[in-house]
């Protein structure tokens, strides 16, 4: 599984990492009860600090993406049905988004179009 | 004898560095000298014609290094500090036609406006380091040559500080470089997965495999030199010399075998993922081959299209730290072994040799010698020595200690301040033994005394 990072971006990396990763697992390129690299392993292969790995664990984790245990490491969660508190936050973030495509003068049809089209890319779990 | 021993030397390291760079006008990991170039353009005229040009002046370099390496046969007494700083103007002599092929590719890069690819994004696959753990050798073969070294030891009649440092150094060198092979960073090559993998479990098992056999090569040669000293059997040096020969091409055979490996499963590869760093950070050093400098870019060990080499970041502060360690120690190493005696020679503070007791002390911080009275048969002072030759000991030019053969007493054990030239030759009953005082008066005086109890006690 590659993944992409730019260590010239603004974006820190364990978020770029944290988004890679989310990217992997929405498109199935990472299963369900998939075993992720150590966080050592991670760091060296990635050239970064031991730190910058494990905050993108613990970020995944808190947004309920993998579980870690101390044993067998981090692994991917079996997702259920989308919980409430997602709901939600998904909700603010699309609101904002949506105000943002209908500020700079895009098309309610245009904009759902582009969502469905990024949907459909990934690939279905 | 000595000097066309160091010719051949010379010649056989111009023969290695030659064979060695003259590839660098491969297209490798998408490279020609150190310059990004899309693969249709290496057979370009214009790129062809720069890389005809480097390797004719490369020719020439050699031939021209060739004659400076002779100049030790032709003027045998030139100094050995000039002939050492031939060394370098050979090394930098090299660079030359390296640093102009690259100026002209870089050129020719602009001209061309060929693509330019920001090197601080990358492509990173995260599945390999799973397939990691089983691929190198078990430390438990580490062991081997420690148990090696070991022996050397057991079987020295004289444990001297330099047999316990080995015995150090042969336990922890290899197990810190073990501990480098274990972490180094797996390289992603292409998309396929199964591929990276593959070169990368085939390279931690080489260098692996190649540590345990050079570090047993190394142990095997020390035993080999503990049983010369110590007078034993023959045989076993043989057989010794023959399994550090075994050890020496066993690390080339895995070396070669790696390289085509790589090469044939590189070949395979349809969409190599190319780790195209900015070429402005890139550039060939004076003696140092290629050289990069990039702070941004994370990697420490950066690949030069060479199998066999990697070059360090010089822009990471962990490589700053390594280079200012070597320096540091490689001075304090120059400082302790020639400024620090000759700091003392210059105050008389290197040596002093006294009659104390029924002995003859010789105390230096660098050497140290007991010669019991009673053992003295007769004293010569001399002001030359004649030609001498080190069989074992140390010669800074400030002092000089251990065994040497010399042309007018044959074996004898030295204990001088070189630049005092007043010796005291000793025929003793353990043999000749030649010392001094920093002080030539001094020694004359030490002479006298010692020369007048030898004729009282006739």
């Amino acid at each position: 599984m590659l993944i992409h990072l730019d260590y010239s971006s603004d974006i820190p990396i364990y978020v770029q990492l944290r988004n890679e990763i989310v990217r992997a697992i929405g498109s199935g390129t990472l299963k369900d009860g998939e075993s992720l690299p150590t966080v050592r392993a991670l760091a060296n292969d990635l050239h970064v600090n031991a730190m910058t790995v494990n905050k993108t664990y613990a970020v995944l984790k808190q947004e309920g993406f993998i579980e870690i245990d101390r044993r067998h490491g981090a692994k991917v969660k079996q997702q259920g049905s989308c919980s409430m508190l997602y709901r939600e936050k998904l909700e603010s973030e699309l609101e904002l988004l949506a105000a943002e495509a209908n500020a700079k003068g895009m098309s309610e049809a245009d904009f759902l179009k582009m969502c469905q089209s990024f949907y459909t890319k990934t690939a279905k779990r | 004898m000595m000097n066309f021993l160091f010719t051949i030397v010379c010649l056989f390291i111009n023969l290695c560095i030659y064979l060695s760079m003259r590839k660098s006008g491969e297209y490798r990991s998408g490279k020609m000298f150190l310059v990004s170039i899309p693969e249709w353009e290496s057979r370009d005229t214009q790129v062809q014609e720069i890389n005809q040009q480097f390797r004719k002046e490369f020719r020439i370099v050699l031939w021209i290094n060739t004659g400076l390496a002779l100049t030790r046969l032709i003027l045998p007494n030139m100094w050995l500090l000039l002939y050492s700083l031939l060394i370098f103007v050979m090394l930098m002599l090299y660079e030359l036609p390296l640093r102009k092929a690259n100026r002209l590719m870089k050129e020719l890069k602009k001209e061309r406006s060929w693509p330019i690819v920001n090197g601080s994004q990358k492509l990173i696959d995260i599945t390999i380091a799973a397939h990691m753990k089983e691929s190198i050798v078990r430390p438990i073969w580490y062991v081997i040559p420690f148990l090696i070294a070991l022996s050397a030891y057991l079987m020295s009649p004289k444990r001297s500080f330099i047999i316990n440092g080995y015995l150090l150094l042969i336990a922890v060198i290899p197990a810190c470089l073990y501990v480098t092979i274990r972490r180094l960073p797996n390289h992603t090559y292409c998309e396929d997965s199964v591929l990276n993998i593959r070169l990368n479990r085939n390279r931690r098992r080489t260098f692996s495999l190649v540590l345990l056999m050079l570090a047993c090569g190394d142990a095997l040669m020390f035993t080999l030199i503990s049983v010369l000293t110590a007078d034993g059997p023959i045989w076993l040096v043989f057989v010794l010399l023959f399994f550090a020969v075994v050890t020496v091409l066993s690390s080339l055979w895995i070396f070669y075998h790696y390289h085509c490996s790589r090469q044939e499963i590189i070949r395979t590869i349809k969409n190599p993922i190319r780790y195209d760093d900015e070429d402005d950070y890139w550039k060939y050093g004076w003696i140092a081959g290629p050289c990069y400098n990039n702070p941004n870019d994370p990697e420490v060990f950066k690949d030069n299209g060479s199998d066999s080499s990697m070059t360090l970041n010089s822009g990471r502060p962990s490589v700053k730290i390594f280079y200012s360690a070597v320096v540091l120690g490689l001075s304090c190493l120059m400082i302790g072994i020639f400024a620090y005696p000759a700091v003392l020679d210059y105050q008389h503070k290197l040596v002093d040799v006294s009659i104390t007791g029924e002995k003859v002390k010789i105390d230096s911080p660098f050497y140290g010698k007991e010669i019991p009275l009673a053992s003295i048969q007769k004293v010569e002072l001399r002001q030359k020595l004649g030609n001498m030759t080190r069989v074992g000991g140390t010669d800074t030019g400030i002092y000089a200690t251990g065994n040497y053969e010399t042309d007018a007493f044959g074996r004898v054990k030295m204990y001088i301040a070189s630049r005092h030239k007043q010796f005291i030759i000793a025929y003793t009953s353990d043999g000749i033994i030649i010392f001094n005082d920093d002080d030539t008066g001094e020694t004359s005086k030490l002479y006298q005394a010692l020369d007048q109890l030898c004729r009282e006690r006739e």
